[in-house]
């Protein structure tokens, strides 16, 4: 399946918080973290809870790089 | 670097019109610029920005309106006031002579001693990053070099609004975007309140909190950056930030913060809370819209809308593809990386799915 998005982040749900409207899901990809905001509609209809497996996708201008 | 003991003072105006021979060029109800803000006011030529600049920055006056500094009202007779402001121009007016002789001239004028004009047209040329540039030739300066220093002119009066008209825009783009960058950096460093006026949209994004888009010398949008390109109201000021033109729907369905906009044929899903019927203008950002081939097989994903559109144009701009896609009889434009646009082989006339989140969609009453 070809997609505009370059990046394509396989790994498994750690933990899901729901608010009103919205959601927070955090990713586990490969050790590292990365965080997504979605709608409570989206969290029911892909079944996601802790341990899920999922696929951030992530658009090559969204990417912010900071050096230490 | 430490903030102004004098920080930005608030800047507001009303009714504020004039006209030269008899033609209309500003008009302007209201406007208003909190302290410390940075308010870029954007639109094409002769839409009647500098002349509103001139008249908030009591260079001259309206025919009618008032303006107010930190609430009290203020005239082009007010010394005291045009004393808390200072301004730079597309053409930097440096006069022969060096560097330090244009920064200290403004000092001069106001009898600073010559020790401390020194030490301040030091410190103002280190903060435009031309420290120990005072005595070069000022005439030998290039483009870039030159707006730095009628910046450096600007800042050594310590000003408590700063007023920019069109500073960059003789600058060629390499210069100008990393310009652009340097001024934001230092307005915010010293919060002042500032008017940036400009017909550069990329400079605005660079460097204001909130923008203001002036037609005919009359606001058509205003609102922070992000509102205002987000969305833009018409298809006027749509065109003219280079963006598509907002959908129109009406809100066919709403429950748990979720509502769906029938835009004519296709329901945009956005974030938000509307009465079923509600009229909209809708639009999503480019950098949010995600395309996948037209038979890919899509698993669920969290994304709320989900179209098949076909590609109507394909532009070129800067390091991505701006690509224009139909969907229901709908433009919407998704910027994709050159990558991209070569794996999936996009090109006009192609076919795609149209995928993005419903808090990518941004929506306003009508």
């Amino acid at each position: 399946m070809k997609i505009s998005a370059r990046n394509q982040l396989r790994g498994t749900v750690v933990s899901v918080k729901e608010g009103a409207v919205e959601a927070q899901v955090v990713l586990d990809v490969g050790g590292q973290h990365i965080v997504s905001v979605v709608t409570v509609d989206a969290v029911k209809e892909l079944g996601l809870s802790e341990g899920s497996p999922a696929v951030a996708v992530v658009k090559a201008d969204s990417v912010m790089l900071a050096v230490d | 670097m430490m903030k102004d003991a004098q920080a930005g003072m608030a800047l507001r105006c009303n009714g504020i019109r004039k006209s030269y021979d008899k033609r209309a060029v500003v008009d302007v109800a209201e406007l208003d610029i909190p302290a410390g803000e940075t308010l870029a006011v954007l639109g094409p030529s002769g839409s009647g920005k500098s002349t509103l600049l001139s008249i908030l920055g009591l260079l001259e006056p309206p025919d009618t309106g008032e303006v107010y500094l930190d609430g009290k009202k203020v005239t082009h007779h007010d010394k005291a006031a045009r004393m808390h402001m200072a301004a730079a121009f597309q053409s930097p007016y440096l006069f022969k002579g060096t560097v330090a002789d244009n920064v200290a001239y403004g000092l001069k004028l106001r009898r600073m001693l010559s020790v401390d004009r020194r030490s301040a047209v030091a410190d103002s040329l280190d903060r435009v990053g031309l420290g120990g540039w005072e005595d070069r030739s000022a005439l030998t300066l290039s483009g870039g070099e030159a707006q730095r220093v009628a910046l450096a002119r600007a800042l050594v009066l310590r000003p408590r609004v700063l007023l920019l008209d069109e500073p960059l825009s003789s600058l060629d783009p390499l210069i100008k975007g990393q310009l652009a960058q340097d001024f934001a950096r230092i307005i915010r460093e010293h919060s002042m309140t500032t008017l940036y006026v400009t017909h550069d949209q990329n400079e605005a994004m660079a460097i204001a909190d909130r923008m203001v888009i002036l037609r005919d010398g009359v606001p058509v949008a205003s609102g922070t950056v992000d509102e205002v390109t987000g969305l833009p109201p018409d298809a006027w000021t749509a065109n003219f930030l280079g963006a598509e033109s907002p959908m129109q729907g009406s809100v066919v369905s709403s429950a748990d913060g979720l509502i769906g906009i029938d835009t004519g044929g296709c329901v945009v899903y956005a974030g938000g809370l509307e009465e079923i019927e509600s009229r909209l203008i809708v639009g999503v950002r480019p950098e949010d819209v995600l395309l996948f081939e037209a038979d890919a097989d899509i698993p669920l994903t969290t994304a709320r809308n989900r179209f098949l559109g076909t590609v109507v144009d394909v532009e070129l701009w800067g390091v991505m593809y701006h690509m224009v896609i139909d969907i229901c009889g709908s433009r919407l434009a998704s910027r994709v990386s050159r990558a991209s646009v070569r794996d999936m082989g996009l090109e006009t006339g192609s076919k795609v799915q149209v995928v993005f989140k419903a808090s990518a969609v941004r929506y306003k009453r009508i």
